[in-house]
């Protein structure tokens, strides 16, 4: 086996957090921990992305694009996550669970 | 930063991703989310990103967490408000497909074009607030502007989705052609009681 660079490890890292993030959105039936997943998988996203902007700091107008992204993508995570708990709020008030798969939960799927 | 470092924080990073994601208990999730987004942090630290450090223990470690945590204790779940266990075979599932994304990465990792890769000198200044912000504020600053937008709309959508539906909610507001022959004073009587 060839020796792993530095960099590969990074996105070996982020991919397997991202990894770690599908697993718990396709298994787990409680909301909370669903977002909690997705957030995982966007920290994976970050990850790989702040791992290419040190790799490629070299090039010439490349330096730092990576990390606005980032930025950009911490922007939109708190949105989503500031968004995704108040419809688990609104969802728990009209049916009191946070499964995903409880009965009544079906009306976010019409 | 030595690759061994870089693998020993990763396999911290996923370890407790997995405890996140296993988790029945949410705090625990939340708490085991929390070293998690921690190492994230010092793997940006050692990629020379300081400023996206402080950015992820201040944003995700303070602001998310603890919307996480404050929500977690407002619906203090109980078991069966949480829904059952998802059976094995989900389980199964769930691992192969996220099997299938690790692989498929990492074949994309193994197969890149490494040949002019090395370790670029960098002056001080990578990464850092003042370079960093000399660039947000000038080739970016378009996105950072529609990002106040997306902030925007997402506040609309939190103000929307906290209301309660019923009518009485909305009373005393402009968007409602409130009745005449209502008293209002009723209207805010038991708005905030605890259901059973």
């Amino acid at each position: 086996m060839t020796e792993i660079t530095t960099p590969d490890a990074i996105q070996l890292v982020a991919a397997a957090l991202f990894a770690v993030g599908v697993f718990g959105v396709l298994s787990r039936r409680n909301l909370l921990i669903v977002l909690m997943s997705v957030e995982l998988m966007l920290n994976g996203a970050i990850l790989s992305l702040v791992g290419f902007s040190r790799e490629f700091a070299h090039l010439p107008g490349q330096s730092e694009a990576g990390q606005v992204m980032v930025l950009m993508a911490m922007a939109v995570a708190a949105a989503e996550v500031a968004l995704g708990l108040s419809i688990v709020i609104a969802l728990f008030r009209h049916i009191r669970s946070v499964d995903v798969d409880a009965p009544r939960a079906t009306l976010l799927r019409s | 930063m030595p690759t061994l470092l870089v693998l020993l924080a990763g396999a911290v990073i996923v370890a407790a991703g997995i405890v996140t994601v296993t988790r029945r208990n949410p705090i625990h999730a939340a708490l085991s989310m929390l070293v998690a987004l921690g190492g994230v942090a010092l793997l940006m630290l050692a990629l020379h990103s300081t400023f996206l450090a402080a950015m992820q223990v201040l944003l995700y470690g303070g602001a998310i967490m603890v919307l996480f945590t404050f929500v977690i204790m407002l619906l203090t779940l109980r078991e069966d408000e949480m829904g059952p266990e998802p059976p094995a075979r989900t389980k199964t599932v769930a691992g192969a497909g996220a099997f299938f994304v690790l692989a498929i990465v990492w074949w994309a990792i193994a197969t890149r074009d490494h040949h002019d890769f090395q370790a670029p000198a960098l002056g001080g200044a990578f990464g850092s607030p003042e370079h960093f912000a000399r660039f947000l504020y000038t080739d970016y600053v378009v996105s950072f502007e529609l990002v106040t937008v997306l902030v925007m709309a997402a506040v609309a959508g939190v103000i929307v989705l906290g209301r309660r539906a019923d009518r009485e909610s909305l009373e005393g507001t402009r968007l409602t052609q409130a009745p005449a022959h209502k008293d209002p004073h009723a209207a805010p009587a038991g708005r905030d009681e605890v259901q059973p």
